[in-house]
């Protein structure tokens, strides 16, 4: 079995080659299942994202007109789909919303550094489990920037190629977004008692 | 301890904190904090965070179950990956 993406396998998966359609399956699966997790932060919905994704890729894999890689298709495809769910779900969370961070107000903040040592406490599970909820509260239309710069490590420019923003929005909420990641971790390292005076 | 911003610096910051970590501009941004303590502690901090999301959200493998199940709703035989 071939672990690259050709030409030759593309046009087998187009001209309905199952086995080559498989392929694409097996070398994809694992990153647009990642993404989804990244994005919609649970299980069964970065499942439902995946099965949707290849759904919709394997049905319109003759309008892929090769003039990106494959996978650079079908991840659009899975931003998509997750970027869907994500403003459903955004939709129905109105009356839980959470408060948007007071980001220009950074001249009040009380700035203390952190030991050296948080790097080492990622292993802890409770201290895991408070990052993880950091990112859930981030709101989506930040998260989604800060998944693909930061995370998934998308240029600015794929980044607002593929949310279909200007390159200075995707600056300002990546911004927005690490401030409020930042802050959030100072909080749990200020909870826990770590942080340096 | 209070921030003691000089306001262009921090228009400087924000606007260059959506740029690439590790690209020259924000390491220039990073050399002139040297002027700023307390912003560098800051942004450091916030450095540290990003570094800190990218290892708990390393990429974890395709459960089997979710895998059997994605092959199954596509209608395809699932191949061995090492086959």
């Amino acid at each position: 079995m071939t672990s690259e993406e050709t030409p030759e396998l593309i046009q087998a998966a187009r001209d309905g080659d199952q086995s080559a359609q498989s392929q694409l399956v097996n070398m994809y699966s694992a990153r647009i299942y990642n993404l989804g997790l990244r994005m919609l932060r649970n299980n069964e919905d970065a499942e439902d994202m995946l099965q949707e994704t290849f759904i919709t890729a394997l049905q319109k894999i003759d309008s892929f007109k090769g003039n990106s890689s494959f996978y650079t298709w079908i991840y659009r495809i899975g931003v998509n789909i997750a970027l869907g769910k994500l403003r459903k779900q955004s939709k129905m969370q109105i009356s839980y919303s959470i408060q948007e961070p007071d980001f220009e107000n950074l001249h009040g903040l009380e700035i203390s550094d952190w030991p050296d040592y948080i790097e080492t406490k990622v292993s802890d599970v409770e201290f895991k489990t408070a990052l993880k909820l950091a990112l859930d509260d981030l709101d989506e239309k930040y998260r989604a920037v800060f998944v693909l710069r930061d995370l998934e490590e998308l240029s600015t420019s794929k980044t607002a190629e593929i949310l279909d923003l200007t390159e200075s929005n995707v600056k300002v909420r990546l911004m927005r977004a690490r401030l409020f990641l930042r802050d959030r971790m100072n909080t749990i390292l200020k909870r826990e008692g770590w942080l340096v005076k | 301890m209070k921030p003691k911003h000089n306001v262009e610096l921090q228009n400087k910051i924000c606007m260059e904190f959506g740029a690439d970590l590790d690209s020259e501009l924000c390491q220039e941004v990073g050399a002139l904090m040297e002027e700023c303590p307390e912003c560098k502690v800051y942004y450091d901090t916030m450095k540290r965070s990003v570094q800190l999301f990218r290892v708990i959200e390393d990429e974890c493998e395709v459960p089997d179950a979710v895998s059997e199940r994605l092959f199954k709703v596509l209608e395809l035989e699932k191949l061995k990956k090492d086959s």
